[in-house]
């Protein structure tokens, strides 16, 4: 994998050899991708960080600033999220970014998200919602359609964000869309106590399988290093605590059980490789093989998404690719005759945007 | 070298810039001729970097993408990186849509300061910071200082150094709007300036280049010793109002871009920054009176 | 006990006041008294509000009165924001 910052990322010790044309792109690539924070945690556990020319450090160190106070913000949010809503009788479950920091994952270092992902059972995501909003949290303005499209087939309804604090809950009922036809309910997964306020989470192997659904189903990458390299932990972390079997067998088994074999797989594919683990790696490649499109197609796709240093300057294969994983995405999430409407509408809202006025101030986006 | 040294052909589109600006290496490349012509002429004091120089921001300003686009109604797209922060404007705004850019790179990333918006100047080692909202005529008042000896450190961002407490320059150009850009070149016709570019989210802007003098001092960090909120108001007397050191604290927390994020680090380093300074409001309707109490500061 | 909540951070400027932040709440406020013995009092804990006047009027030199009602202010103030312990 020749990524600039996956290299950096699986081989620290690469900072003594980098000029300062490669500490540039670092910096860039890595604002780009969200990585700059993960960078230098890993630069630091392996005490190398102190090859970073003087010049550079300022990035990293400011990107730390941003990281830490994420935490002390998040923990505080999570406090009024469990006081609102297990207070309710609602059992929540914290997802991702916000639960890696509720557990003290080795994620969470360097890691900035923006939203607070929390999951609760279907039947009580309307009292969650009405709840969350006596606390402050509202919907921005919506129109009939998006309600229908996040409430019907999505597995999250639109974000509620605070009034005051103007942080983001992304509150979900599943972690797949109810269109997509691999679908299940959420409460086959396993979840653990958090130690610190009354929540819950995935354990380590569901919080894996989690992430990687997450991400090979999904059909833009802003961040896609950051997001691979989220699953390259995961799995270390698992290896880490597991006694029994190792982390690669519990994976396959889970994936089994829940039918996401054909996340999981591409998944473990890319990670294994990113560790070296060669038999392992091997053995998914072969069972990813057994599907044409997904082996000739899907795979090299991905994989420019996760080598490419900016996957904004690729050639026309690779714009295809990405073209082929968005509308595979897509597919993924809903069945044709839910999906040709829905990107139809999607298109004449564009077009009648497009006619207005176009921004013309400048304005944040 | 300068960039006022650099060859002509260096300064065509689609040929990369690349220059400090104060403790910031900034690379700027660009589909608009105009772009590279303000910069030579506004940044031409500004010291030129090697290719293989290490780069802060890598800053891109090009056009459309879309074939109509490209030649009617020309947009110009700002670009940090791959990121594209700001939706696009008209393509003859390309120079000042840099200079916001480059306000919001600075404020969103540079967290080993604390940075106010702010005006801020030096005189004689009275070292004024100048908080204020947009309409108090902060710019202005600004632009007649500096213009009158006064050292520029800068127009927009005032950055605080947390390690240090004091202030580093980065001498970039004054923005002025509408009335005010006449009210100063006629006041210094000699002072250079960009062309002024109609029509913007803010009306006419134009951006004055800032004196030699300043921009050859960017490495001479200052310790503030007053804070200042300008308030133009025509034909008012001038009147001043000190303010206890708590609501300057306040305010300017107010008007700080990261005071949040650097939390403790941001309390340690604003408490020791305000120690030792003086604060007051201050009212004025005539430009020359307030010329005059700032010179008595420096007495 | 009165006792600010712990992550509480606080810096006396002579002749102002004192600057108050907690890191958990990332809370700012300032308490126009200038006296660094009755924050430092009130970091390490005393037993009730008594011990407090005490350190105003020792410092201040000041009626038993007036230092009363600055030590009521401040700890109005204080636990509005959540800064003393409960």
């Amino acid at each position: 994998m020749s990524n600039l910052l996956i290299s950096l990322f699986n081989n620290p010790e690469l900072a003594k050899k980098l000029s300062m044309y490669d500490w540039s792109k670092v910096v860039s690539h890595g604002r780009d991708q969200n990585m700059l924070g993960r960078i230098w945690w890993r630069l630091q556990s392996n005490s190398v960080e102190k090859h970073v020319p003087d010049r550079v450090v300022p990035h990293f160190t400011s990107c730390n600033l941003f990281v830490e106070q994420q935490e002390i913000n998040i923990n505080r949010e999570l406090e009024d999220i469990s006081n609102t809503l297990v207070s309710r009788g609602i059992d929540t479950t914290v997802l991702k970014g916000a639960a890696y920091i509720a557990v003290s994952s080795s994620c969470k270092h360097g890691r900035i998200f923006n939203d607070i992902d929390i999951l609760v059972d279907h039947s009580e995501i309307r009292d969650a919602e009405i709840a969350l909003m006596t606390q402050g949290w509202f919907h921005k303005k919506e129109t009939d359609y998006d309600k229908r499209y996040f409430r019907e087939w999505m597995h999250e309804i639109q974000p509620l964000i605070h009034k005051d604090r103007l942080t983001t809950i992304d509150l979900h009922h599943n972690i797949l869309p109810l269109t997509n036809k691999k679908h299940f309910n959420a409460d086959k997964l396993k979840t653990i106590k958090l130690k610190q306020v009354p929540l819950l989470t995935f354990d380590l192997v569901d919080r894996f399988i989690h992430s990687a659904t997450h991400l090979f189903t999904e059909g833009e990458f802003p961040h896609a290093i950051r997001d691979i390299t989220d699953l390259i932990i995961l799995y270390q972390e698992l290896d880490g605590e597991a006694e029994t079997e190792s982390a690669h067998n519990l994976i396959l088994e889970r994936s089994k059980a829940l039918g996401l074999d054909d996340y999981i797989h591409l998944a473990l594919l890319f990670v294994l490789k990113n560790l070296d683990k060669e038999l392992e790696h091997r053995q998914v490649e072969s069972l990813v093989s057994k599907n044409a499109i997904t082996f000739y197609v899907t795979v090299p796709a991905f994989k420019f998404v996760f080598t490419a240093d900016s996957i904004a300057q690729g050639n026309f294969i690779n714009n295809v690719g990405l073209f082929w994983l968005y509308m595979r995405s897509h597919l993924i999430k809903m069945p044709l005759h839910v999906l040709i409407p829905h990107i139809c509408r999607k298109f004449i809202h564009n077009m009648k945007e497009k006619f207005k006025e176009e921004p013309v101030n400048g304005a944040n986006k | 070298m300068k960039l006022k040294d650099l060859a002509k052909s260096k300064l065509e589109s689609g040929k990369t810039l690349k220059f400090d600006v104060g403790p910031f290496s900034i690379a700027v490349k660009s589909d608009f001729p105009n772009v590279y012509e303000e910069i030579a002429k506004i940044y031409s004091e500004f010291e030129v970097l090697s290719d293989e120089h290490f780069v802060d921001f890598e800053i891109t300003l090009r056009n459309s993408h879309s074939l109509i686009r490209k030649f009617f109604r020309k947009q110009c797209f700002f670009q940090l990186g791959d990121q594209e922060p700001f939706t696009p404007i008209p393509a003859n705004q390309a120079f000042p849509m840099f200079e916001w850019g480059l306000n919001w790179c600075i404020s969103s990333n540079a967290h080993q300061y604390l940075m106010i918006h702010a005006a801020v100047i030096e005189k004689n080692g009275v070292c004024v910071v100048l908080p204020a909202p947009p309409g108090s005529g902060k710019s202005t008042l600004t632009a007649l200082l500096v213009f009158s000896g006064w050292r520029l450190l800068s127009d927009e961002l005032t950055l605080i150094e947390t390690s240090s407490g004091l202030i580093q320059p980065l001498a970039r150009p004054i923005n002025l709007k509408n009335q005010s850009i006449s009210v100063i070149k006629q006041a210094f016709p000699n002072v250079a300036h960009s062309n002024i570019v109609k029509d913007t989210h803010k009306g006419d802007v134009c951006l004055f280049k800032a004196p030699d003098a300043s921009v050859a001092n960017i490495d001479r960090k200052s310790k503030a010793t007053h804070i200042i909120l300008p308030k133009f108001s025509k034909n008012e007397a001038l009147s001043t109002d000190p303010m206890s050191q708590d609501s300057a604290f306040f305010e300017l927390i107010a008007n700080s871009f990261n005071y949040n994020i650097l939390g403790l680090s941001g309390f340690n380093t604003l408490t020791e920054f305000i120690d030792g300074t003086s604060s007051f409001n201050l009212r004025y309707g005539d430009n020359k009176a307030a010329l005059e109490w700032f010179e008595a500061l420096t007495l | 006990m009165l006792k600010f909540r712990s992550n509480t951070v606080t810096r006396t400027h002579e002749g102002h006041g004192t600057y108050i932040y907690n890191i958990k709440l990332s809370e700012t406020l300032f308490i126009p008294i200038d006296v660094e013995t009755f924050f430092t009092a009130l970091s390490s804990g005393v037993e009730n509000k008594s011990e407090l006047t005490e350190v105003i009027v020792k410092d201040l030199d000041c009626s038993e009165e007036h230092a009363m009602l600055a030590v009521d202010n401040t700890l109005n103030s204080l636990q509005q924001r959540a800064l003393i312990e409960s």
